[in-house]
């Protein structure tokens, strides 16, 4: 059972649209996962069904019990995250969970209540079983929520003795995107032809060096700067990434997403085609190591 | 005034509306860049020899010497970044949260100030106007909101600042937009940045901030993002139109109202409009 997960470092550059089509064009028994659990977008496109929906708890928040707290002061002073007013209330929103106010707290006037910081999902689709997750506003430790669907995956890929698991990842290169990366075997960063795609893309090519992480890499809307877009796949080259191709700037991609369709089911157009052959070097490239 | 640039959805055009928000005011103003784990404001200015300071952050350093392995600093941690191994510390430090915890614990004072780089904050005048001030998370390191807070503390209260936000609305979104006083969120019209939009709004509507939205890739025949801002009750501000030319002149690093009078003059109003109707509110 092989593993791939698509980041990109930047935003917004084609993440979904991939990973969607790539679910729509592989034929064998897979898992999909959408990792980008605070903008989760994945299930506009593939939508899913019969969603067995489970709370994620993970981590607490202080509460201060003001019958016995006699305001000593030492909570505000040691808590690193300026989480407690003045007037000894908690900010739920500043409040990181560390306990270290009711650790040391003399009056023991310090509760840590558990958190749900979120809800996941296992769904069916057509294209086979989604793990996906909503995490709430504000919510924290989307890292160990990212852990909690890529280990769920697996036990599902097991169970159905699936070949794949396909995970659309977060944006960045902090916690969600480490998180949803490390271990993994398969990486596709999708960039875009800009400085700011570049830049990142940098960014998150670092970050799975450091990981130790084989990397792939795809140029987006190629036709929008070539110049950015020779620089990427030189730049590839030398790093010891593969690059594995460029998907033109095609009017049909907004269209099918505005459809809520996969770029591959929806066009036969000329960047339809180019995903589906680079889909097929990408599986090739999987399957080899 | 501190105006955050938000969106949900990542790739909806926040740092080009934080740029040409910034060039366009044509008064002093600071352009903060909190989107740490994917910072890009800087690429649209001339940020040679800007002024560089690292950040660090604690962790802990152990006295081996000192340490009698009695596995309080292990119990304290609620993120399992020290675990007790035959009586020795070890500290795993992309897992510490910089709580101190272990510090205060030890009853042998074997634990003391370490330190760790979490990443670099850059700060330059680009000209007489405008300043950017920009974070950029190390390799490897999580704790991008610790670095963004430390970003917007370095802005002067007494000048309007323009941060410009990472994607999502956990905490690293969270920690930009808290400091701030009023919401541009950044959308474009498609499905993905309709459901993403709704989530920024819940979450300007949870910190109570006002919020306003910004349309990009605005083409006239689509009108969901209008529909639900209607219906959500928040203003439009302004709409930029799709564009190939713009989004080319992006992908060079160019700003994007350098040749574009009419649009500089659009975001110079919609600034305007929104510290007029919103100073000392």
């Amino acid at each position: 059972m092989k593993e791939l997960v698509i980041i990109s470092g930047k935003g917004g550059t084609g993440k979904t649209c991939v990973s969607a089509s790539f679910a729509k064009l592989c034929n064998d028994r897979k898992i999909l996962v959408d990792a980008d659990v605070d903008a989760a977008n994945l299930h506009l496109i593939i939508e899913p069904s019969d969603s067995e929906e489970s709370s994620f708890t993970s981590g607490v928040k202080a509460l201060i019990n003001k019958d016995k707290c006699i305001e000593c002061g030492l909570c505000i002073e040691r808590c690193e995250f300026d989480a407690i007013s003045d007037d000894f209330v908690v900010n739920e929103i500043d409040c990181e969970g560390c306990g270290v106010c009711h650790e040391f707290c003399p009056e023991k006037a310090i509760d840590l209540i558990p958190e749900e910081s979120g809800k996941w999902f296992v769904s069916k689709t057509d294209s086979g079983t989604m793990i996906h997750a909503k995490l709430n506003i504000g919510g924290e430790n989307s890292g160990l929520l990212i852990n909690h669907l890529r280990k769920r995956a697996k036990q599902e890929a097991e169970a159905q003795n699936a070949s794949y698991i396909l995970i659309d990842g977060p944006p960045g290169t902090g916690c969600p995107a480490t998180s949803s990366i490390t271990g993994t075997d398969h990486v596709l960063i999708v960039t875009e032809p800009t400085k700011s795609g570049f830049h990142d893309m940098i960014k998150a090519k670092d970050l799975c060096d450091f990981l130790k992480i084989p990397v792939m890499i795809i140029v987006n809307k190629f036709d929008l700067n070539q110049d950015i877009t020779d620089q990427i796949e030189d730049y590839a080259n030398k790093s010891n990434a593969l690059f594995m191709g460029r998907i033109p700037f095609d009017d049909d991609f907004p269209r099918a997403i505005m459809n809520k369709k996969a770029p591959v089911e929806y066009s036969s157009g000329k960047g339809a085609d180019v995903l589906k052959s680079i889909y097929e070097k990408v599986i090739e490239n999987i399957n080899k190591h | 005034m501190k105006i955050c640039v938000a969106s949900g959805k990542g790739g909806t055009g926040k740092t080009t509306v934080a740029t040409s928000l910034a060039a366009s005011y044509g008064e002093k103003i600071q352009l903060a860049d909190c989107d740490v784990e994917a910072p890009n404001a800087s690429i649209f200015f001339d940020v040679s020899e800007a002024e560089k300071e690292d950040i660090f952050l604690f962790i802990p350093q152990i006295d081996q010497s000192k340490c009698t392995g009695c596995k309080e600093c292990e119990r304290v941690c609620r993120y399992n970044a020290l675990a007790v191994v035959l009586n020795k510390v070890m500290i795993f430090p992309t897992l510490c949260h910089s709580c101190k915890g272990c510090l205060y614990i030890c009853p042998e004072k074997a634990v003391s100030q370490g330190k760790k780089m979490l990443g670099s904050i850059y700060s330059k005048q680009i000209n007489d106007k405008i300043k950017i001030i920009s974070g950029d998370l190390k390799t490897g390191e999580m704790a991008s909101p610790m670095l963004i807070d430390k970003v917007q503390k370095k802005l002067d209260p007494d000048i309007h600042s323009i941060i410009d936000s990472p994607p999502g609305t956990s905490c690293p979104a969270i920690a930009a937009m808290k400091g701030c006083d009023y919401v541009i969120l950044v959308t474009e019209p498609t499905p993905f940045g309709l459901s993403d939009l709704k989530l920024a709004v819940e979450t300007s509507r949870l910190l109570e901030k006002p919020c306003g939205i910004i349309i990009n890739k605005h083409m006239e025949e689509i009108k969901i993002i209008h529909e639900y801002a209607k219906e959500a009750q928040v203003p439009v501000l302004m709409e930029i139109p799709y564009s190939r030319d713009l989004a080319v002149d992006y992908s060079k690093g160019n700003l994007v109202v350098s040749n574009r009078s009419g649009l500089m003059k659009q975001f110079k109003n919609t600034l305007d409009s929104i510290i007029s109707e919103n100073l000392g509110a």
